[in-house]
C-alpha cells in the first residue's frame, strides 16, 4: 500500500486540486476571516488618516500575471479613495500591467463619477527606470514627457496643474502594487520621504515585512488573503472574498498531501530497516 | 580603445555622478537633473534591444534548423507584425488591444499558474521532515498555511489567546521571518556595494564582455 | 473582432497552456512562442508611446539638443548584435550607463540599509526586539562565516541563523502556495465564469 502510494502519479493530485478549487468556487461556504492588524489595518487606517481630497499615486509595478491577487486590491482600494474623496494619479514602472489595469480602473472610475483630469489622471508607462523616476521627481511634468497614456498634454489635464514635483508637498501616498522588480525599491531609496503603502502578491510578503518596523513602508496588503481583509474593511465584498473557501480547501489538501508524503516516507523507512 | 576606454569611462562617468549628487541640489535644471535626462534618452534610444535580441537569438535557431524552429519563424513574424501594426496604430487603438487582451494576460497567467500544481505535487514528494531544519521549515509552512485561510480562524479564533492562529502566524512573520529577511538583505547589499566600489575602481571588468 | 471570439482564443490558449501538465506538444509551444512575440512587440509599442515620441516632441524639439549627444552613443549599443569585430563599440553606451548607475547607486543605496539597521538596535524594549536583533546577527554571521572561522561560538550562532532561515523558507513556501493557487483561481474563476457562465464573478 505505502510503495502503491510512494508511485502515485502527479496526475491525480492535479485533479485533486482542481476539484477542491472549483466546488468552493460554484458553492461558496462564506467562512469570515479576522483582518491582520500589523499589515492591512495599518494601511486602511494610513488612508483613513488622511484628509479628503488627498492625491494618492498609485504604481502598478506587476504583470498581468497577477491579476487575480493584485485586481482585488485596486478595487478595495479605490473603493477606500471613493468613500474618502480622495484623487489619484496612476502610474506604471511595468508597461504590460498598466496596460492590463487601466481599463479596469477606468471602469471602476465611471463608476464612483470620478471625472477624468478632473479627480484621476493615469501617467501611463515610463521607460528609462530609475533615471525617469528621479527626473519625475525633480520635475514632473518634464520628466513624463508632459503627457498622459493617451498622449493628451499634462496643460489640458486640470489635476496635473497641482502635480508639478514627486515629493511628500505634492504626493500624499504611493501604493505600490508589486510582483517583483522594479518596485518598491525605486520608492524606497530615491523618494524615501513619500509615504509608501503595498499591495503585495504573497510570493512577496516574506522579504517585504521589514520595511513595517522603520516605517519605510505605512503598511501592506498581504496577498488574496489581504485583499479579502480590505474588502471586508471597505464593507463591499469582491472577487478574493469570494476564493477565500477554495483557498481554504486547496490549503487544506496541501497540508493533508504533506502529512501523507511524511507517513509514506518514514513507514518505507520504517519497513526497509525491518526488513534488513 | 576597445577595453580601457570603456573602463576609464565608467570610472569617470561614476565619480561624475556620484559628486554631482553630492555638491548640487537636486534640480531638473542642474547638473543631477542634466544626467538623468541623458540617461533617459539613451534608454528612449536603446529600445529596440528586445526585439534585436529576440531576433538574433530565433535567427540562430532558424539558420540551424534546430528544435523548434518553426516556432521561432512564428515568433519573429508575430512580434514584427504586431510591433509595426502598434506603431502605427498606437497602443490605444482598439484592435491592437483586441489582441493584447487576447493572448497577453491570459496566457501569462497560465503560465504563472501551473506552478500551483507542480507546488502540490512538490508538497507531496518532496517536503520531508528529515532533520531538524527540514522540520522546523515544514511547520511553519504549515502553520502559515492553514492560518493564511478563513480555516484557520475557525480552528484557533484570532479573538483568543495569543491571537489564534493568525496571531502566532503574525509573530513567526514579524519576528524571525522578518529578521532574517533584513539579515539577508544587509549580506547582500554588502555584497552588491562591494562589486560596485571594484567596478567604480576599474578592478571588475566582467561587465564589458570577453575580447 | 467581437468579444465572444476573444474569449474563445483567450479559452484555448488557457487551455493550451494547462496540457502541458500532461506532457509537452506543439499546442502548448505555439502559443507560449506567440506570447514572448507579442509582448516583446508590446514593450516597443507602449514605449514609444509613452515615452520616446513625446520625448523627442516635447524634449528634443524644444531645443534639448544637448542629448543628442548620449543618444548617438547609445546608438552603438545596437552594435552589440554586430560582427564580431565591431561588437566593442556597444562598450561605449555599457559604460556610461555602468558609471551612471554606480554613480547613484553609492550616493543613494546604503541610505535604505543605514535606516534597516538603526531600526534593529533602536527601541530594545521588549523580549521580542531582543529575539529580533540576535537573529539578524546570527544571518549576518552565516554569510560573513561561511568559510573559514569554525569557532563553536560561530558554529552555534550559525545553527541558530540556519533554523531562523528555516522558518523564513517555511514562510516563503506557506505565501507562495497562497500566492500561485490565487492565480490558479483566477484561471478557474475564467473558465467557469466568463466561458460557462457557472458561476458569477465579484
Amino acid at each position: 500500500m505505502l510503495e502503491k502510494l510512494s508511485d502515485l502519479d502527479s496526475r491525480w493530485m492535479y485533479l485533486a486540486l482542481v476539484i477542491v478549487l472549483v466546488i468552493p468556487i460554484i458553492k461558496p461556504i462564506g467562512m469570515s476571516i479576522s483582518v491582520n492588524k500589523d499589515l492591512t489595518q495599518r494601511m486602511y487606517d494610513f488612508i483613513e488618516g488622511l484628509p479628503s481630497g488627498s492625491l494618492i499615486m498609485f504604481d502598478l509595478a506587476s504583470s498581468a500575471s497577477s491579476d487575480t491577487e493584485i485586481t482585488p486590491m485596486i478595487y478595495a482600494v479605490m473603493e477606500h479613495m471613493a468613500k474618502k474623496g480622495h484623487k489619484l494619479l496612476v502610474a506604471g514602472q511595468w508597461s504590460s500591467g498598466l496596460t492590463f489595469w487601466s481599463p479596469l480602473i477606468d471602469e471602476r472610475a465611471k463608476e464612483y463619477g470620478w471625472v477624468y483630469g478632473v479627480d484621476y489622471v493615469n501617467i501611463g508607462f515610463k521607460a528609462g527606470g530609475t533615471a525617469t523616476w528621479r527626473a519625475i521627481g525633480q520635475d514632473f511634468w518634464k520628466g513624463a514627457m508632459e503627457v498622459d497614456i493617451n498622449g493628451t498634454p499634462f496643460r489640458e489635464l486640470p489635476l496635473m496643474s497641482k502635480v508639478r514635483k514627486l515629493d511628500a508637498e505634492t504626493i500624499d501616498l504611493i501604493v505600490i502594487y508589486e510582483s517583483g522588480s522594479p518596485g518598491m525599491e525605486t520608492w524606497i531609496t530615491y523618494f524615501p520621504t513619500v509615504p509608501l503603502c503595498k499591495g503585495s502578491v504573497a510570493a512577496e510578503i516574506s522579504s517585504s515585512v521589514r520595511y513595517i518596523p522603520t516605517g519605510q513602508l505605512k503598511g501592506l496588503i498581504p496577498g488574496m488573503r489581504g485583499a479579502a481583509e480590505y474588502e471586508k474593511l471597505v464593507d463591499r465584498p469582491g472577487i478574493a472574498t469570494q476564493l477565500m473557501d477554495a483557498q481554504s480547501l486547496s490549503h487544506i489538501l496541501v497540508v493533508l498531501l504533506i502529512a501523507l508524503g511524511n507517513v509514506v516516507y518514514f513507514g518505507s523507512k520504517k519497513r526497509s530497516a525491518h526488513g534488513r | 580603445m576597445k577595453r580601457q576606454v570603456p573602463i576609464i569611462l565608467t570610472t569617470v562617468t561614476a565619480v561624475i555622478v556620484f559628486f554631482s549628487i553630492i555638491l548640487f541640489k537636486p534640480d531638473a535644471a542642474g547638473w543631477p537633473g542634466k544626467f538623468d535626462r541623458m540617461r533617459q534618452f539613451m534608454a528612449a534610444v536603446m529600445m529596440f534591444m528586445g526585439m534585436a535580441n529576440m531576433t538574433r537569438v530565433h535567427g540562430s535557431v532558424i539558420r540551424k534548423k534546430d528544435r523548434n524552429w518553426m516556432f521561432s519563424v512564428w515568433l519573429l513574424v508575430i512580434m514584427y507584425v504586431y510591433a509595426i501594426f502598434g506603431l502605427i496604430v498606437g497602443n490605444t487603438n482598439t484592435t491592437y488591444r483586441w489582441f493584447y487582451n487576447a493572448f497577453i494576460p491570459p496566457i501569462n497567467a497560465t503560465m504563472y499558474a501551473m506552478v500551483a500544481f507542480y507546488l502540490t505535487s512538490a508538497s507531496f514528494k518532496a517536503f520531508r521532515a528529515r532533520t531538524v531544519d527540514a522540520a522546523l521549515m515544514m511547520a511553519c509552512a504549515v502553520w502559515v498555511m492553514i492560518s493564511n485561510v478563513p480555516v484557520g480562524d475557525m480552528l484557533w479564533s484570532s479573538e483568543s489567546w495569543l491571537g489564534g492562529m493568525a496571531g502566532v502566524r503574525d509573530w513567526i512573520v514579524s519576528v524571525p521571518n522578518s529578521a532574517v529577511s533584513r539579515g539577508i538583505a544587509v549580506g547582500s547589499f554588502l555584497g552588491g556595494f562591494a562589486t560596485q566600489l571594484r567596478i567604480f575602481l576599474g578592478l571588475e571588468r566582467r561587465h564589458l564582455g570577453q575580447g | 473582432m467581437t468579444p465572444e471570439v476573444q474569449t474563445w482564443i483567450e479559452v484555448i490558449a488557457t487551455l493550451a497552456i494547462f496540457s502541458f501538465l500532461i506532457k509537452e506538444n506543439p499546442f502548448y509551444r505555439f502559443f507560449e512562442y506567440t506570447v514572448i512575440g507579442l509582448s516583446a512587440a508590446h514593450s516597443v509599442v507602449m514605449t514609444w508611446d509613452n515615452y520616446t515620441k513625446p520625448f523627442w516632441v516635447n524634449g528634443i524639439m524644444k531645443g534639448e539638443y544637448y542629448l543628442l549627444v548620449p543618444g548617438a552613443i547609445a546608438l552603438l549599443y545596437y552594435f552589440r548584435y554586430a560582427p564580431p569585430r565591431h561588437q566593442w563599440l556597444y562598450r561605449y553606451p555599457l559604460a556610461l550607463i555602468m558609471g551612471y548607475n554606480i554613480g547613484y547607486s553609492l550616493a543613494y543605496e546604503p541610505r535604505p540599509f543605514m535606516v534597516q539597521l538603526r531600526g534593529t538596535f533602536e527601541g530594545l524594549k521588549d523580549l521580542n526586539s531582543f529575539v529580533y536583533l540576535l537573529i539578524f546577527f546570527g544571518v549576518v554571521v552565516y554569510f560573513i562565516f561561511t568559510f573559514g572561522n569554525k569557532s563553536p561560538g560561530v558554529n552555534r550562532t550559525r545553527r541558530l541563523a540556519r533554523y531562523a532561515m528555516m522558518m523564513y523558507f517555511g514562510v516563503a513556501f506557506g505565501n507562495t502556495v497562497q500566492g500561485r493557487f490565487s492565480l490558479l483561481l483566477g484561471r478557474l474563476l475564467f473558465l467557469l465564469g466568463d466561458w460557462l457562465g457557472l458561476v458569477k464573478l465579484g
